[in-house]
C-alpha cells in the first residue's frame, strides 16, 4: 500500500478521557511522567455538557464519552464544531445495549425500549454529537476492530485533504458487557479525539502530521506499563502512541497505527 | 480535485430476487418480494422481505466458524454474477494489497448474538461456537468479505445505520483519489434480525400491511434483507462505462430517529451530490428515493424532491419490492438505478396507488422505458445521517 503523496495535516486539538485522566492535560502529565498516573485510576464523569440536559441522561455512556472529547477537542483547537466533518471510530460499538437488546429479545415478551433502539445504532456518538453542535457537515462511524484507530485516522486524513474540510476524528471504546466480555479483553473505557485542518490555520498547530503507510511498524514507546496493558486490549486506545509522541518535548517524533496485517499508518509529528 | 470512479461490477440479493438477473425479472413484472412475516421467533403482524436462499443455506465446514445470517447473505451476493472473476482480474492486475473493502452495514452479524443470548437462556451457558471474535463484531461483513476475497488492502466497515452502504461509495471514492488504493470492493448487508423487527416495532414505524411509499395510506415500513456488492476502480484502470460521478453526504443535527422536517440536511447531500458531479436537476433521468413508507419520511423527503428537481423528473421508492433492507440499502437501490443503464427500465413507485396528497410530488406505480445518462439514489438514517449518490453513463 503506497500513497501517491504523502497525506499532510495539521492538529489542532486534543481530547482524552479515560482510566486516571479527565482531559487531554491530564493524560498528557501522565505520559509525560509516570509518577502522574493514580494509583488505583477510574475513569471520571464524561460530562458531555454540551449536550442538553434532558438528553444527555438518556445518552448512554459510549455517546458522554465520545462527546466529551469531541468537546474538548474543539474547544482546544478554538474551532467552532459546526465547521468540522467527523469520523466516529470503534471497535465493540455500544456492547452494553447490545447485550440489553439481546437479553430483552430472549424473553417471551421482546419488550426494548424504543430510545434504547434507536441508541444502538454505531452512529449514535456521531448524531448526539451532530445534533448537539448543530453541525450538518458529513458524520461518519467507523467500526474495523483493531485496525480502528489507525483506519480513522487515514480516512479523516483522507477526508481532510480530499474534501479540504477540517474534520474531527473521535475513538472510543468501553470495556465489553454481557458474552461480548467472554470475547474481548477490552476491561478499560478511553476515548480520545483529534481536529485535523488540512492547511495551517491562524493560529499555532499543535503539530504538523504527515501521514505515510508502511510495511514496518514504528517501536511501541517504552512507557508506563498501564498504557500498554490500555493500547493492547481496547481498540480505541490504539491511538495512544501518536498522543505519546505528541506529549514529548521532542521537536519530531514517529508514531505508527495498524492499517492492514502488512501495513502500518506511520505518522511524522513535527511541533 | 475529484476524479470520477469507474463502477466495473455490480450485483445483490435482496427479497426481489438473488442475482441481478432475478431483481431485474422482478422489477419488470412488479413481482414484489414482500410477504407475510414469517420469521422464526417474531410474532408481529408485518410484512418482511426475506430472501429464502439464506435459509437454506449451508456453511462449509472450513467456515463454520464465519456463520451468521448477515454473513451468508454476504456469501450469497459475492456468489453472484460475475463479481469473483471481476475481482479476481483486478487482483491479477494491482494485487490483493492495492485493493481495499469498504462494507456498509447497521446491524452486522448481531442475528448471531441473539441466538447466543437465547441459548444462554436455555442452556444457563454460551458455547465456544458462538463466541467468534470476528462474528459478534461490528466490523464483521467486511472480516468475511476480506477472508473469502483474500483483499489484504485496507478494509473497514462502515455503521451509519441506512446509509451505511451508500456512504461506501464516498470513502471508495476518496482512497481511490487519494491513491491509497487502486480498486475498492464496496459492498453493503444487513439481514432480518429480532432487534430490527421489534426495534422499529417499538418506534412504531412497522406497518401491518405491504408497505406503499408516499401513498395516501401508507402507515410504515416493511424490514426486508439484503447484500449487494460493486467494484470499483479509478477512471485510468478499465474502461467501463458505468462511472460515480458525485456524492454528497449530510448530518441533519435535528434528532437521532425523526428527519428534519424541511429536509434540510437531505437537501445538503443531493446538492453536494450534483455540484461534485458539475450536473444540474434537470440532468438527473432517474431518482431512486429512500422513500420507507413511513408518514413522515416520505413527506419530508417527497415535498424536498418536489422542490429541487423538476415534475418531469422520473422518481420511485424501490421498497415496495425490497422493504427497507437498511444498512443494505444504500447498495441495493444504487445499483438498482444504476442498472437502469443497462436495463433501460425505471422501476415504479410499487404499492402506490394514490399519491398522498400533502406530497408535492407526482409519482407513476408503472415502470418506464428510458435511456438514462445520469441517475441519482438517496438514502437517509437515524443519527441524521444523510448521502446522496449520482451514477452516470460516460459515453
Amino acid at each position: 500500500m503506497n500513497m501517491q503523496t504523502d497525506l499532510v495535516c495539521y492538529l489542532y486539538g486534543v481530547g482524552a478521557w479515560g482510566p486516571g485522566f479527565a482531559d487531554w492535560n491530564e493524560l498528557q502529565a501522565q505520559l509525560r511522567d509516570p509518577a502522574n498516573i493514580p494509583a488505583a485510576p477510574a475513569p471520571p464523569t464524561a460530562k458531555a455538557e454540551v449536550i442538553p440536559g434532558n438528553e444527555r441522561r438518556r445518552a448512554p455512556l459510549v455517546v458522554r464519552a465520545a462527546v466529551e472529547v469531541s468537546a474538548q477537542a474543539t474547544q482546544a483547537a478554538g474551532v467552532n464544531p459546526s465547521d468540522l466533518a467527523c469520523v466516529f471510530g470503534s471497535g465493540l460499538g455500544d456492547t452494553e445495549i447490545t447485550d440489553y437488546l439481546c437479553a430483552q429479545l430472549a424473553t417471551p415478551e421482546k419488550q426494548i425500549s424504543p430510545t434504547r433502539f434507536h441508541n444502538s445504532v454505531h452512529n449514535a456518538p456521531a448524531g448526539y454529537w451532530t445534533i448537539a453542535t448543530h453541525c450538518v457537515r458529513s458524520a461518519n462511524s467507523i467500526a474495523a476492530y483493531s485496525q480502528t484507530a489507525g483506519i480513522s485516522m487515514l480516512e479523516a486524513a483522507i477526508q481532510a485533504q480530499q474534501e479540504q474540510v477540517s474534520v474531527l476524528v473521535t475513538l472510543y471504546d468501553l470495556a465489553a458487557r454481557g458474552i461480548y466480555s467472554h470475547i474481548y479483553t477490552v476491561t478499560q473505557d478511553f476515548a480520545a479525539a483529534l481536529v485535523l485542518s488540512p492547511v495551517p490555520r491562524e493560529s499555532e498547530p499543535l503539530a504538523k502530521l504527515t501521514l505515510s503507510v508502511s510495511p514496518m511498524a514504528c517501536a511501541e514507546p517504552t512507557w508506563a506499563p498501564e498504557f500498554s496493558r490500555l493500547c493492547a486490549n481496547n481498540p480505541a486506545a490504539q491511538v495512544l502512541p501518536v498522543l505519546y509522541a505528541l506529549a514529548q518535548s521532542a521537536a519530531r517524533a514517529e508514531a505508527s497505527l495498524e492499517l492492514a496485517a502488512d501495513s502500518h499508518l506511520k505518522i511524522l509529528i513535527e511541533k | 480535485m475529484y476524479r470520477k470512479i469507474r463502477v466495473i461490477d455490480y450485483d445483490l440479493v435482496c427479497a426481489a430476487g438473488v442475482g441481478l438477473p432475478a431483481v431485474r425479472t422482478a422489477l419488470a413484472q412488479q413481482h414484489t418480494g414482500l410477504k407475510p412475516n414469517d420469521f422464526p421467533d417474531c410474532t408481529l403482524e408485518t410484512f418482511i422481505g426475506r430472501v429464502s436462499a439464506v435459509d437454506d443455506f449451508i456453511w462449509p465446514q472450513a467456515d463454520l466458524a464465519w456463520q451468521s445470517r448477515n454473513n451468508a447473505l454476504v456469501e450469497l451476493a459475492l456468489q453472484q454474477g460475475t463479481l469473483l472473476q471481476s475481482l479476481a482480474r483486478i487482483r491479477e492486475q494491482v494485487g490483493p494489497a492495492r485493493i481495499g473493502l469498504v462494507m456498509g452495514s447497521s446491524t452486522s452479524s448481531i442475528d448471531r448474538a441473539e441466538a447466543a443470548y437465547r441459548f444462554q437462556r436455555d442452556e444457563g451457558f454460551v458455547p465456544e461456537e458462538f463466541l467468534r471474535l470476528k462474528v459478534l463484531n461490528p466490523h464483521a461483513p467486511a472480516f468475511y468479505t476480506a477472508h473469502r476475497t483474500g483483499i489484504t488492502g485496507p478494509c473497514v466497515t462502515l455503521s451509519t445505520a441506512c446509509s451505511s452502504s451508500a456512504k461506501v461509495f464516498a470513502t471508495a471514492a476518496r482512497w481511490l483519489n487519494a491513491g491509497v488504493v487502486d480498486a475498492v470492493l464496496v459492498g453493503g448487508a444487513d439481514s432480518l434480525c429480532l432487534t430490527v423487527l421489534y426495534g422499529f416495532h417499538s418506534l412504531q414505524l412497522v406497518s401491518t400491511k405491504l408497505c406503499s411509499p408516499f401513498d395516501e395510506s401508507r402507515d410504515g415500513i416493511n424490514i426486508g434483507e439484503g447484500a449487494g456488492f460493486a467494484l470499483l476502480t479509478r477512471d485510468d484502470l478499465a474502461e467501463d462505462d458505468v462511472i460515480l460521478s458525485g456524492y454528497g453526504e449530510s448530518s441533519d443535527a435535528h434528532h437521532m430517529s425523526h428527519p428534519h422536517p424541511e429536509g434540510q440536511g437531505a437537501r445538503l447531500a443531493i446538492e453536494q451530490a450534483l455540484t461534485l458531479a458539475q450536473l444540474r436537476p434537470e440532468q438527473i433521468d432517474y431518482v431512486n428515493l429512500h422513500g420507507t413508507s413511513s408518514r413522515v419520511n416520505d413527506l419530508v423527503e417527497g415535498n424536498l424532491m418536489a422542490q429541487l428537481f423538476p415534475t418531469s423528473t422520473p422518481m420511485s421508492s424501490t421498497k415496495g419490492w425490497t422493504g427497507h433492507t437498511l444498512g443494505a440499502a444504500g447498495i441495493v437501490e444504487a445499483i438498482i438505478a444504476l442498472d437502469s443503464f443497462q436495463t433501460g427500465l425505471l422501476p415504479g413507485n410499487l404499492h402506490c396507488k394514490k399519491v398522498d396528497s400533502e406530497i408535492a410530488l407526482q409519482l407513476a406505480e408503472a415502470n418506464r422505458s428510458a435511456s438514462p445518462q445520469h441517475v441519482m439514489s438517496n438514502s437517509f438514517g437515524f443519527g441524521g445521517n444523510n448521502a446522496s449518490l449520482i451514477f452516470s453513463r460516460s459515453n
